[in-house]
């Protein structure tokens, strides 16, 4: 019990650096820390979470998908507002990642405001440093944007 | 959670590559050939490869040398080297046949010498027909050849208006031919007069005597065993070019062949069920020949989605993706397959993920989630329990 509780206060202070990263160097805002499934629905709601995770939105329109910034292109729209995105914050020396973690992670996420939107999260590599890079990651196959 | 829709429906680029044929294919063969380390699967057959790479989505590697540039490896020939992975599912999708090279040469080699002794002889005698064809129109060719390049020499005699020595000998030219004509009956000896003719020139002409002796191998003075060496590569290259299927299947096989017809094959599956009566009795359909390779879930899971894999060896990942025929379209991922519970380091991301973005792809990471305790041994799709995900640098 006491080490779980040691590896929470870890997370979380993880958690803290990628929050104060995003909040005064990314410019960031409505930032939250989820410990829980934020998932409204089905078998996950409510459940505890392996990892805490932020949200928030960014300031302008993080990912575009290569399809619909052709449509923008043809229509001369503007991207669109920004989206609440999910971020999840790793340390870059630890290796606790598995595919069966990002899986339930992912199956923890609400489903996107699009149905044909995959789901998708912020992974934020933090470093010894306190550099933080930040990847986006797809559930399932999805085209990368440059090609 | 629902499935991604396939890369058809998102950018409908592969709809042609993905669509089934009407009439069903008959089955690929592929040979798999052992080496101390692991086997090769080998594919022979120019249709197959067409098959594979139409109906199929596989383009695999091509792994032959080109016989007029051995040493270059830029373009390569037959035979195709398909990935572990892709002979694997070509046997669970039940569309080819595995012959164990090995075994099959040696079994062949038995029948030839013992068993087939009637159908060796056939086999034998058909060769020999062969070969005396050949050797018949090859002389007649050489007969031929000969009789031109005299009749060059002696209109280059009477084009020569200046020494009276050369009409002279354009007159023993006309002569040899002459007597040419008379014995050069296509018997496999017709090379004796045109030598003489050559001495007969040799002191002024000089250019004809320069070409004469190009157009006679010298070897062929000999008598009989150095032209028979060089007629049978001849066959050979003949008997390759028009019929391929017949080099690999030769007409001992026969036997083989009509004996399973005759018994049912069960391995096989419903798929393919009118055509395991073509599969030889000394072939393999059952998926289980071939020991699965780790990242074969992973593969099967995103080919199912409709995409070409390649080799990834050159990106440092199990596969490159390509959304349609790699000739048309370049790679849109990076794939590597990791286990379920394997654990991954952030720069194991990382590293592959800065050279995806470097060459413009994305990378996938995906594992097969291990079969459940409580779950009955069901008939699945392979790659039914993976789960993939793209990487991208997010650029900020």
């Amino acid at each position: 019990m006491n080490m779980g509780t040691r590896t929470d206060s870890r997370f979380m202070h993880l958690a803290d650096i990628v929050k104060v990263n995003l909040e005064l160097e990314q410019d960031w805002t409505g930032l939250a820390v989820h410990k829980s499934s934020p998932r409204g629905d089905g078998d996950c709601d409510g459940q505890k979470l392996l990892r805490p995770l932020l949200s928030g939105l960014p300031p302008k329109r993080l990912y575009i998908h290569p399809d619909d910034q052709i449509d923008m292109i043809k229509n001369l729209t503007g991207p669109g507002e920004s989206e609440t995105e999910w971020v999840l914050p790793l340390h870059q020396s630890e290796n606790p990642t598995t595919i069966s973690m990002l899986a339930s992670l992912f199956d923890s996420l609400p489903n996107p405001p699009v149905p044909s939107r995959r789901k998708r999260i912020i992974l934020a590599s933090v470093h010894n440093d306190s550099t933080v890079v930040y990847y986006i990651v797809h559930d399932g196959l999805v085209k990368p944007r440059q090609n | 959670m629902s499935l991604p829709p396939s890369p058809s429906a998102l950018d409908g680029t592969n709809s042609e590559s993905t669509t089934t044929p009407l009439q069903p294919q008959p089955l690929i063969r592929i040979t798999k050939t052992s080496s101390p380390s692991s086997p090769r699967y080998l594919v022979f057959s120019p249709a197959d490869v067409m098959t594979l790479r139409r109906t199929h989505n596989m383009c695999s590697v091509l792994s032959g040398t080109t016989h007029l540039a051995p040493s270059q490896n830029a373009f390569l020939s037959l035979p195709l080297q398909l990935m572990v992975e892709e002979a694997r599912l070509l046997l669970q999708k039940g569309v080819a046949y595995v012959v164990d090279g090995n075994s099959f040469h040696h079994s062949s080699l038995a029948s030839m010498s013992a068993v087939d002794s009637e159908k060796r002889k056939e086999y034998v005698r058909e060769m020999r027909e062969r070969r005396g064809t050949i050797e018949f129109t090859r002389a007649e060719e050489r007969r031929k050849h000969q009789e031109e390049v005299l009749r060059k020499r002696v209109e280059a005699g009477k084009m020569g208006k200046k020494n009276k020595g050369k009409g002279k000998n354009a007159a023993a030219a006309v002569a040899a031919a002459a007597s040419k004509d008379t014995d050069g009956k296509g018997d496999g000896e017709p090379s004796a007069p045109p030598v003489v003719a050559n001495t007969g020139l040799g002191d002024e002409g000089g250019e004809v005597s320069l070409v004469a002796p190009e157009l006679e191998p010298p070897k062929e003075e000999t008598p009989t065993p150095m032209p028979k060496i060089k007629l049978k590569v001849t066959k050979l290259s003949l008997t390759l070019s028009s019929s391929v299927p017949e080099m690999m299947d030769p007409p001992i096989s026969s036997s083989s062949w009509s004996e399973s017809k005759s018994k049912p094959r069960d391995e096989g599956g419903s798929k393919s069920a009118s055509y395991t009566a073509l599969v030889p009795s000394y072939a393999s359909t059952s998926p289980d020949s071939i020991p699965e390779p780790r990242a074969h879930a992973l593969y099967a899971y995103i080919h199912s989605r409709g995409y070409f894999l390649t080799p990834g060896i050159r990106f440092g990942c199990n596969f490159s993706v390509y959304p349609g025929d790699p000739m048309r379209f370049h790679a849109h991922f990076l794939a590597t397959s990791f286990g379920w519970d394997q654990e991954i380091s952030m720069l194991e991301i990382v590293g592959p993920g800065r050279l995806a973005t470097a060459v413009k792809k994305g990378l996938v990471i995906g594992g097969e989630k291990p079969r459940e305790e409580g779950d009955e041994e069901k008939d699945e799709e392979p790659g039914a329990r993976v789960r993939a995900f793209s990487i991208e640098w997010a650029g900020f």
